[in-house]
């Protein structure tokens, strides 16, 4: 049986050696596709839309859907036999998971780039540089480096309000984390100061009486897990217009999410030390 | 003996307000409960508002539902007969478990706090009639609890399953909420959608009390002196329904304590099935409170669910009644 | 109820009759039962000696025919004005809970509401059945014949005119089931209109004002005893054939053989 299909695969085998062959100079890849959900939304925003083949099956799915997924793109669910009959000339895939699919491609002579996961601004900024080398100067990452780059040499100005996150299931994001980060750069002081993720209660929000709260993803559908955020001890905030809500994309795929964020958190401090 | 009995049900009274001072004070942030106290409702410093908006009705819910479940648990006894009834076992809690869960992960109910309490009071009945009608009419209490568990495990299976298909991200990770019961995160308004609910069923209850100690003597006897209407289980069933179906929609299903309690206050009240009803609505107050004092200050924010504790309390008795029943007490 | 409870009541059946499932287990049964008598209802296993019973109090409704009680249709009573007029001891009655004896009997006011000499009145149904003794014991540690004595008292505590008992003297020993038959007949005696269902003859015989004799859920004779007890009917009814012998108005009954039962 596998002989079988070895035998089957071999025009492929040699039809991609070609390809290969011809991409170390052409650049410009013309048949990708994405072993990861982020990297699926980065190629349909980013990439022209002719120029994808396949994307995960996550990106179809409704709770992930950003963008239409143009009419030929074939949706995977992260296997080698799905890719290999569409001839992609650039797999991309994240750092984790789907890794036995990018072996398999690479073992089979297709041209698989890794890009890094980011979970921080310095990791984010390694991935666009790792996105512009495999795809080219694309005007859209362009302008989104840029972007960044901007926003993280402009200084805040004086007063720096405080701020606690309060995600789904009570989680917080202290240092090391971008979302971390992201407060610290728009201006703002993180009360919770502990590493990376943990957890937070209610009444700890409360007594730590922080100038803004940051909640994380809209709930498009009912989950306990929202109850801290529907709690009517926090209605002040909602009334008082001292609460943002960092959106979804940036969790799943912060690259793409991230300008926007930081720009947003920045008026809101600009708009709550005016208030002060 | 009656003098025991009766000081015994005023240490319960009594342990009311200190245990609730006990989870007044029990948190991860330290409060001075003097001065937080002495704020009032509308107080504005961060103290006054831990307490009054988030320990208060934490602690008030936690004695809602626990008397929900001791009034139910000592209901479904009586009514059965049973000494080993409990909402659970009839599929009550599971019914309303299940509606609630249908009806929050997949509609728009929770957006309206009263629809869903009427709904999972609807699902809660509907467990129990089920239970009823696949027994049969006039069944004994031995086929009917045996009902009872086949209905309850398929009704927390498909919890399960409703949850596994559920489209929020979270729904499969909660399965355990539902089946294992948490007051983590609720505030004054679940205490509000449960509260009317639990008072109805203790009228429906208190209507029936007299049908419930009749009812010691079997169904004939109690036929015999005036209470052969097919009314009295009706209303029973529409109590129970309505007292734990209105808190498991808030608090999930929580075991145990429908089970523990009137066992454990039936001497108290010389074996009445009637005043039953109300010591057990006290004593499984008093009992889910201190599970919850027990939550909060042993295992913290990382949330162990208040349905755990009740088991821990609850499974050393099981073990206690069926090594009674070997001796041949009872059972 | 032109009546009040304390008054004697007539309570008729007529034509009355019962199916469970497919069974015809009550056959158009006509009887009447008055003040101031006491009635023995006998019959062999399976003759719808408590099928009787239990439509004549109110637990089962009847299939076919009516009570009547001193000439109103009984099925027509409120249910808790029913209880206050015929109280009745099932064959078997066990408690659920282990309640005390008092606490137990004190069950058998439930259709009056809260009564001023309630404990008075517990008090003198447990000394009727010879229970003072165990009134504080938990009802599940009682022997049977002691728990079915409480059970009497449960049954006698009440002000309830009619009587209805389903084998009150089974489980007793011979002391108790003589001073229950005596009970029974001084109950009697004072207006009470008593209906019991027995196995034992003899007592039936030496107590009872009237015989119902039953077979196959129908009446086959019913009268004095002196006129129901023969050897005939007896044999008849049971199988068996008999001997009555008559001293003083006390009947000794002794069955002698089978009798090889006619089919049909």
């Amino acid at each position: 049986m596998a002989a079988h299909s070895h035998k089957r695969y071999l025009p492929w085998w040699l039809l991609l050696g070609a390809a290969l062959l011809f991409a170390g100079k052409a650049q410009a890849y013309e048949r990708i596709a994405s072993l990861n959900l982020c990297l699926d939304q980065v190629l349909l925003h980013w990439a022209k839309p002719a120029d994808i083949v396949s994307l995960t099956w996550l990106s179809g799915a409704e709770q992930y859907r950003s963008l239409p997924i143009p009419q030929h793109v074939q949706l995977n669910r992260a296997r080698a036999e799905e890719l290999l009959p569409l001839q992609p000339d650039l797999v991309l895939a994240g750092q984790y998971g789907a890794q036995r699919a990018a072996q398999r491609l690479q073992t089979l002579g297709v041209h698989v780039v890794t890009i890094p996961d980011a979970y921080s601004l310095e990791q984010l900024q390694r991935q666009l540089d790792a996105l512009e080398q495999v795809l080219g100067p694309l005007a859209p990452l362009q302008r989104q480096k840029r972007a960044l780059s901007g926003l993280l040499e402009q200084s805040t100005g004086g007063g720096r309000p405080s701020a606690v996150i309060l995600s789904a299931n009570n989680i917080t994001y202290g240092s090391g984390m971008l979302e971390h980060q992201l407060l610290q750069r728009a201006g703002f002081e993180n009360l919770v100061s502990g590493q990376g993720l943990g957890r937070i209660s209610l009444e700890e929000v409360i007594a730590l009486r922080p100038d803004l709260l940051v909640f994380y993803g809209s709930e498009q559908h009912f989950a306990l897990a929202y109850l801290a955020a529907r709690h009517p001890v926090l209605q002040r905030y909602i009334d008082s217009g001292r609460t943002y809500t960092l959106p979804s994309q940036l969790s799943l795929c912060p690259v793409l999410a991230v300008v926007d964020t930081l720009q947003q958190l920045m008026d809101k401090r600009e708009t709550l030390v005016k208030a002060q | 003996m009656l003098k025991h009995n009766k000081s015994a049900v005023f240490l319960l009274i009594a342990a009311l307000p200190v245990a609730l001072i006990g989870a007044l004070g029990s948190g991860p942030v330290s409060v001075d409960l003097v001065s937080a106290l002495a704020e009032g409702w509308g107080g504005q410093s961060s103290d006054a508002v831990i307490l009054w908006q988030l320990r208060l009705p934490r602690a008030l819910l936690a004695l809602l539902v626990g008397a929900a479940l001791g009034m139910g648990g000592a209901a479904m006894q009586g009514m059965l007969r049973n000494p080993l009834a409990e909402p659970a076992l009839l599929g009550v809690s599971s019914g309303a478990a299940l509606v609630a869960v249908l009806f929050l992960y997949y509609g728009t109910a929770w957006k309206s706090g009263w629809l869903l309490q009427a709904l999972a009071i609807g699902g809660a009945f509907s467990a129990a009639a089920a239970v009823w009608l696949l027994a049969g009419r006039g069944a004994s209490a031995g086929r009917l609890v045996l009902a009872g568990v086949a209905i309850n495990a398929f009704l927390s299976a498909l919890i399960a399953l409703a949850l596994n298909y559920a489209p929020s991200m979270f729904a499969m990770q909660e399965v355990v909420f539902w089946l294992m019961g948490s007051l983590a995160n609720r505030g004054w308004d679940q205490l509000l959608l449960a509260l009317p609910f639990l008072g109805l069923g203790a009228v429906c209850l208190f209507f029936t009390r007299n049908y419930l100690r009749a009812l010691a003597l079997g169904e004939d006897s109690a036929a015999s002196l005036g209470f052969q209407s097919r009314m009295y289980p009706f209303i029973i069933l529409l109590g129970i329904a309505s007292a734990v179906g209105g808190a498991v929609a808030v608090a999930g299903t929580i075991g145990f304590v429908g089970l523990v309690v009137p066992h454990l206050v039936r001497p108290l009240v010389r074996q009445d099935p009637a005043k039953l009803l109300w010591v057990s609505a006290l004593a499984g107050a008093l009992l889910l409170l201190l599970a919850d004092i027990l939550v909060i200050n042993v295992v913290g924010a990382q949330e162990l669910r208040i349905g755990a504790v009740t088991a821990f309390i609850g499974a050393p008795f099981f073990f206690w009644l069926i090594v009674n029943a070997r001796r041949g007490q009872w059972l | 109820m032109s009546y009040t409870a304390e008054q004697g009541i007539e309570a008729a059946c007529i034509a009355l009759g019962l199916q469970r499932g497919r069974k015809n287990v009550l056959r158009s049964v006509d009887c009447t039962f008055k003040p101031y008598e006491l009635t023995a209802v006998v019959g062999p296993n399976g003759a719808g000696k408590s099928s009787l019973l239990q439509c004549l109090s109110g637990v089962q409704r009847p299939s076919a025919g009516r009570i009547v009680f001193n000439g109103e249709d009984a099925g027509r009573l409120a249910a808790s004005q029913r209880a206050r007029l015929g109280a009745f001891l099932p064959q078997s009655e066990t408690p659920a809970w282990s309640l005390c004896a008092a606490d137990m009997v004190a069950l058998g006011l439930l259709p009056w509401g809260r009564l001023p000499d309630r404990e008075q009145r517990v008090q003198q149904a447990l000394l009727l059945v010879d229970a003072q003794a165990f009134a504080e014991r938990p009802v599940t540690q009682l022997s049977g014949g002691e728990l079915r004595r409480v059970q009497l008292a449960r049954l006698l505590v009440g002000r309830a005119p009619l009587l209805i008992a389903d084998e009150p003297t089974a489980a007793l020993d011979i002391r108790h089931q003589l001073q229950l038959m005596q009970n029974f007949r001084s109950l009697a005696d004072s207006g009470k209109t008593v209906v019991l269902a027995l196995h034992d003859l003899s007592l039936a015989a030496r107590f009872c004002d009237r015989i119902l004799l039953m077979l196959d859920g129908a009446l086959l004779a019913q009268g004095a005893p002196q006129a129901v007890l023969t050897p005939s009917l007896i044999g008849e009814a049971y199988g068996v054939s008999c001997e009555f012998r008559w001293r003083d108005g006390i009947a000794d009954f002794v069955p002698l053989d089978l009798l090889r039962k006619s089919s049909g």
